[in-house]
């Protein structure tokens, strides 16, 4: 803060509720990745029983494994996103109410 | 796959699972792909349009885009595998078609011989009777019978190859699949996601690892940094010798982790420092002349060179033997911050008692003139200890952490008829709070309390107008002036700003670097702040954080948010006796003028004030907080 007079206020023109509805559509897309991840482990791991001897049987649970994996992690970060984005939200609903605070003291 | 095996193999496939598989994950692709727009229009979409600024902002637009990028790549990789399975099926049930056909074909043939590897042959068992029975006839039928089987073979051979040509770009198109995303596992791979995000935060570096934030990093932006990593890497943080001394002196880290942090680094010095005096004393032993000297002044500039760690190291050993006043444990006490060689080895150091991470209350003590880590810290832990020990048995539920806070060059005599180190500590004062408040974001916030003593609210007084932050309650003991005209220039809801001046008290008749905050001009709460009864009149400076002292009662209540019971003490209406020495500094600024102090108390006058409101319930035995 330069001055009482000159409140500096979050660089931010979303408020914190929108903050917050973004932080929650971020976080359900985790979860959703998370199940195609599911899936698409389940679809590939039942491949090796339709065709039982053959290379795509073979091949198949290396590539759900390679898909499960790169997918979980997604999932994972978008989460951690919103887990973030929900923090900053959080962290600007404070500023805002010591904002106010400090204008109810000048004024 | 061998040949012998192959056609029973390939006939026993069953292609509509595969073209379920396929279609299962080009439905997958879908999905992901839908994510993918739900991350474009709805996340990326409103972080844009919403213009969130600032370096977060940039950090999570930079976050869901990359996000977005590994999304799209992976479902169109997963679309093709799909496809490919799907069409890989069709092609594999016109083969498994072909072979099925050719199969009954030679099935309906009995003088054919049919193996499970494919192989057609005439069998002569059946055929051999006939040519004897009907002679030249049944030659040009068994060349028919002959060129049948070998017709049937061939076709057998070719739906089979078909398959396993089939399989074997299903197969590619799968391996493709892993091969594809494990190289997007490569170029996103942790350290280049945690280099992107530091990137996006503004930090500077090369690997993740390398990516600790300096201490000029917004504390905000810290506290993003740490978050993106899992415990582990946190783990692997505190750990390593080259980032544990980064990180305790990091504001926005939890202080658990600063402290952690800061004890590696302590643990490590004094290891050296018991490695290099059993190094002295053995030379000194076997030593004789001049060489004694020589090495005894080097032992001495040793010892010295490492009093701060001493003190430091002998502060936790004696705080890790209190127990809190109400549950009778082990008081949580913290090094949050260590910086053994600032200000020429004087060091900075702040030291918590009652866990900071968690605490409902958090008070920092900021001291005064001639406060040193060595030799104080001990004495300035001491009333901390008081003060928490005060704030526990006023509120019992609750959580209060105190914050020792050596955290400026504090002045001497030579420099403490200035401001300058009170500005420059104000700076790092509010770079603090900001670090506090930055670990703390979230939905249970600390009630923060600092507590200026002396030069120290000097430097208070500039020190949370410096924080981006605010704090709820600011508190001035002992001030020899504040650098604000009103208690209403300070960003603190109003009616928390409050001045304890103890009647007996002369520095905090100065006004020597500013307002005084106990005038009643200024405009804050006076609470009652006297000494220990039986206290002599005079010299009441550093008593403010005494046990039975009204000031610790009255300090305790502020920082507990207790404020509304505070007892109110009148204001002065005018500089007292100390005034004259004050117009004397004024007009010759160069002079120190605690020192004039010394002679005071000898002076007629004494005390200067009246002892000022004692607290009604003070040395009530039912309130006994000490």
């Amino acid at each position: 803060m330069t001055s009482p007079t000159e409140p500096t206020g979050p660089t931010i023109l979303s408020t914190p509720d929108q903050l917050d509805q973004i932080a929650a559509r971020t976080t359900d897309l985790g979860h959703r990745v998370d199940e195609v991840s599911a899936a698409v482990w389940a679809a590939l791991d039942d491949l090796g029983s339709a065709v039982p001897g053959s290379a795509a049987a073979a091949t198949a649970p290396g590539a759900g494994s390679a898909v499960a994996e790169v997918l979980a992690a997604e999932a994972a970060r978008l989460r951690s996103l919103g887990r973030s984005i929900a923090a900053a939200a959080a962290s600007y609903r404070d500023n805002e109410q010591a904002l106010a605070r400090r204008a109810g003291g000048l004024a | 796959m061998t040949g012998a095996t192959a056609a029973a193999t390939v006939l026993g496939w069953q292609p509509e699972r595969l073209t379920s598989a396929g279609g299962q994950l080009e439905r997958l692709a879908e999905e992901t792909f839908a994510v993918t727009a739900g991350l474009d229009a709805g996340v990326r979409g409103h972080l844009v349009n919403r213009r969130w600024r600032g370096p977060a902002g940039a950090a999570a637009l930079q976050v869901v885009e990359r996000r977005a990028q590994v999304l799209r790549r992976t479902a169109a990789q997963l679309a093709t595998a799909g496809r490919g399975l799907v069409e890989g099926a069709l092609r594999l049930a016109r083969a498994q078609g072909d072979l099925r056909l050719t199969v009954d074909r030679v099935r309906s043939e009995p003088r054919l011989a049919y193996e499970g590897s494919g192989a057609v042959s005439v069998d002569w068992g059946l055929a051999a009777p006939r040519i004897l029975a009907e002679g030249p006839f049944a030659a040009v039928d068994l060349a028919r019978l002959t060129r049948l089987a070998h017709d049937l073979g061939a076709r057998v051979s070719e739906a089979v190859e078909q398959a396993l040509r089939v399989d074997r770009e299903c197969a590619a198109s799968l391996s493709s699949l892993a091969s594809g995303l494990r190289a997007t596992m490569r170029v996103d791979e942790p350290e280049q996601l945690r280099a992107d995000l530091c990137a996006g935060l503004g930090l500077p570096g090369a690997s993740w690892l390398a990516h600790v934030p300096t201490t000029d990093t917004a504390p905000e932006a810290v506290a993003d940094w740490w978050a993106v990593h899992t415990p582990a890497e946190q783990e692997v943080l505190i750990a390593r010798r080259s980032t544990q001394s980064l990180l305790g002196g990091l504001n926005g880290l939890p202080v658990s982790v600063r402290d952690r942090a800061n004890r590696f680094v302590l643990a490590e010095r004094l290891g050296e420092y018991s490695a290099a005096l059993g190094r002295l004393e053995e030379r000194l032993r076997g030593a004789q002349g001049p060489d004694v000297g020589e090495l005894l002044k080097q032992r001495a500039q040793l010892v010295a060179a490492h009093g701060v760690d001493q003190r430091v190291a002998a502060a936790l050993r004696a705080a890790a033997t209190w127990l809190d006043p109400i549950t009778a444990q082990p008081v949580r006490c913290e090094l949050l911050t260590y910086e053994p060689m600032r200000w020429s080895g004087k060091g900075r150091v702040a030291l918590a008692l009652g866990g900071v991470d968690s605490a409902a209350d958090v008070a920092y003590v900021v001291p005064g003139m001639g406060e040193r880590v060595d030799p104080d810290l001990a004495g300035l832990v001491g009333s901390v200890r008081n003060l928490h020990d005060a704030a526990r048995r006023l509120v019992p539920r609750s959580s209060v952490a105190v914050v020792a806070w050596l955290g400026y060059d504090t002045p001497g005599w030579a420099q403490v008829a200035f401001d300058g180190l009170a500005r420059a500590g104000a700076t790092l004062l509010g770079k603090d709070i900001d670090g506090l408040r930055a670990s703390r974001r979230g939905p249970d916030p600390a009630h923060v309390t600092v507590i200026g003593h002396s030069y120290g609210s000097t430097a208070a007084s500039v020190g949370v107008r410096q924080a981006v932050s605010s704090v709820d309650e600011l508190v001035f003991v002992g001030s020899p002036g504040v650098l604000a005209g009103h208690a209403t220039d300070l960003p603190v809801p109003p009616g928390h700003v409050w001045v304890g001046a103890a009647s007996g008290d002369e520095v905090s008749h100065l006004s020597r670097f500013g307002t005084d905050p106990a005038a009643v001009d200024f405009g804050a709460h006076r609470f009652p702040a006297e000494a220990p009864p039986g206290t002599a009149p005079f010299g009441q400076h550093t008593r403010y954080f005494d046990r039975g002292s009204s000031s610790l009662l009255n300090l305790a209540r502020i920082i507990t948010g207790a404020g509304s019971t505070v007892p109110v003490a009148p204001g002065r209406s005018d500089s007292g006796f100390l005034g004259v020495a004050e117009r004397l500094a004024l007009t010759l600024p160069a002079v120190p003028v605690l020192p004039l102090l010394a002679v005071v108390p000898a002076l007629p006058g004494f005390p200067l004030e009246p002892v000022v409101g004692v607290d009604p319930t003070f040395g009530d035995p039912a309130r006994d907080y000490s």
